[in-house]
């Protein structure tokens, strides 16, 4: 099931964004947003594709803490 | 990342062909599966409110099983109105999610691009904001219930701009096979394309399969395979009763007329995924009308310290979802989570079978996309073919 990792935008076009998350950079539509995105924003990303909803800063650096440590961990980088 | 996936991870699913037949398929699932046992320490109100902000578009599902299970562990009882709220949660929920994958990603399985962002926004924004309509103080998913304090109005006025929203977006399709039939050949949207594409190249039944559907749990039985599940090769590859079973809307609506006319025609093949995510959401929408009247306001239970084991068992939009927590010194010790996702895509389930049972095909690499899509693992995947 999906996960909602927080990913920081940092650049805006229109009606996409770009977004960074560990490093990695994916562009986003922006068309389900309910509110305006602006640069520095949180967004909670769905099928890779679509930002949906804001993040709270404070939310987002709790989760993204949290998930890094997941990473760290060699056993779930492997295909089960 | 594992698996050249991002952080959320992925399936990756490789099929061999030989002259047109599937002859194997190898799934290897990249999804971060012992995530939980970092939650281990937490208070169980924390565990809870984490869990939520880690998912997003199954979000109802995770908090409302792992908030339950806590209460089965510390012997904590919900009232009725409670259950009617997360019961209407739920079917929200769910309607968001098939409709959002109606409207997102179906037409780009005929070749178009997404339109209906319009109603989609609608919808969402009606049903994300349910909640709001119950839960006032945003704590719905708080072990013994939030404070429910039921504002019948407004859950009205959003449940009928949800309906409007799946009328605008033609999702809404006539219940009798011979009209729907019909509406199939001559209707418009993403729902009526999609089908009317799968009937004209005849792959209504493709990738029917016998594996069973997974009805319900013996909850003592499905405790102890999670209790003893050291090394989490159940969560990972769950079976029942020594098989793969099949989990989600065609499962829980097999017995709905038009999807069981469909099923005696084609089998629990394409058309009958889809149809059942179709019929499913039609369904929600009434039956979240009927839960908003049993509702009324209720208090929170207090949260006992006390130690405990417990399971908490939803119907998610894509099937079953339990989560398994062992509660010591008001701690969270063990938490586990048992997704859909790896029920149907299990190395040797619907999904394996489907693809290699199915014979023959013209293209197999589009109808294998299109199993996979019917399926919906939810997370992002990656189809080779060889």
């Amino acid at each position: 099931m999906c996960m909602a990792i927080p990913s920081r935008v940092i650049a805006l076009h229109g009606e996409s964004a770009t977004v960074e998350c560990f490093g990695v950079q994916r562009t986003v539509n922006t068309m389900l947003m309910s509110e305006p995105v602006c640069l520095g924003d949180y967004l909670a990303v769905m099928a890779g594709a679509y930002a949906i909803e804001k993040v709270a800063p404070e939310v987002a650096a709790e989760s993204l803490a949290f998930l890094e440590d997941v990473l760290r961990e060699p056993a779930d980088r492997e295909p089960r | 990342m594992s698996g050249g996936f991002t952080a959320e991870g992925g399936i990756e699913i490789t099929v061999t062909a030989e002259s047109s037949r599937i002859v194997d398929v190898a799934i290897a699932n990249y999804r971060p599966l012992g995530m939980t046992s970092r939650l281990a320490g937490f208070t169980p109100e924390s565990a809870v409110a984490r869990i939520v902000s880690l998912f997003s578009v199954c979000r109802i599902a995770q908090g409302l099983a792992g908030s339950m299970a806590v209460e089965q562990a510390l012997g904590i009882d919900p009232g009725p109105s409670q259950q009617a709220a997360r019961s209407l949660l739920l079917r929200g929920e769910t309607a968001l999610d098939h409709a959002t994958s109606a409207l997102l990603v179906w037409p780009t399985l005929v070749g178009k691009r997404p339109m209906a962002f319009h109603a989609l926004k609608a919808l969402r924004t009606s049903l994300a904001g349910l909640c709001d309509c119950l839960y006032p103080d945003g704590d719905w998913m708080r072990p013994g219930g939030g404070r429910l304090a039921p504002d019948q109005t407004a859950l009205t006025a959003r449940l009928d701009v949800a309906e409007a929203a799946i009328e605008e977006a033609r999702l809404t399709l006539p219940l009798d096979i011979m009209r729907w039939r019909d509406w199939v050949r001559g209707a418009t949207g993403p729902a009526a394309g999609l089908f009317r594409m799968l009937e004209q190249n005849k792959w209504e039944g493709y990738g029917a399969t016998n594996v069973k559907v997974l009805g319900g749990f013996d909850h003592m039985a499905l405790e102890s395979r999670l209790a003893a599940d050291g090394d989490g090769s159940f969560v990972a590859q769950p079976e029942w009763e020594g098989e793969p079973r099949e989990t989600g809307p065609l499962a829980r609506r097999i017995n709905a007329p038009l999807v069981c006319a469909v099923v005696a025609d084609h089998g629990r093949g394409l058309t009958a995924r889809f149809l059942a995510q179709c019929v499913e959401t039609t369904h929600c929408l009434a039956e979240m009308r009927d839960l908003a009247e049993k509702i009324r306001g209720e208090r929170s239970l207090p949260v006992p310290e006390a130690d405990g084991v417990g399971l908490g068992l939803v119907e998610a939009a894509r099937g079953w979802l339990a989560h398994h927590v062992e509660i010591v010194d008001g701690h969270i010790r063990r938490h586990q989570i048992l997704a859909p996702t790896e029920w149907n895509f299990h190395p040797k389930g619907t999904l394996a079978r489907g693809l290699i049972e199915s014979g023959p095909q013209q293209s197999p690499d589009r109808l294998a996309r299109l199993l996979v899509t019917a399926l919906d693992p939810c997370v992002p995947y990656r189809i080779e073919m060889r």
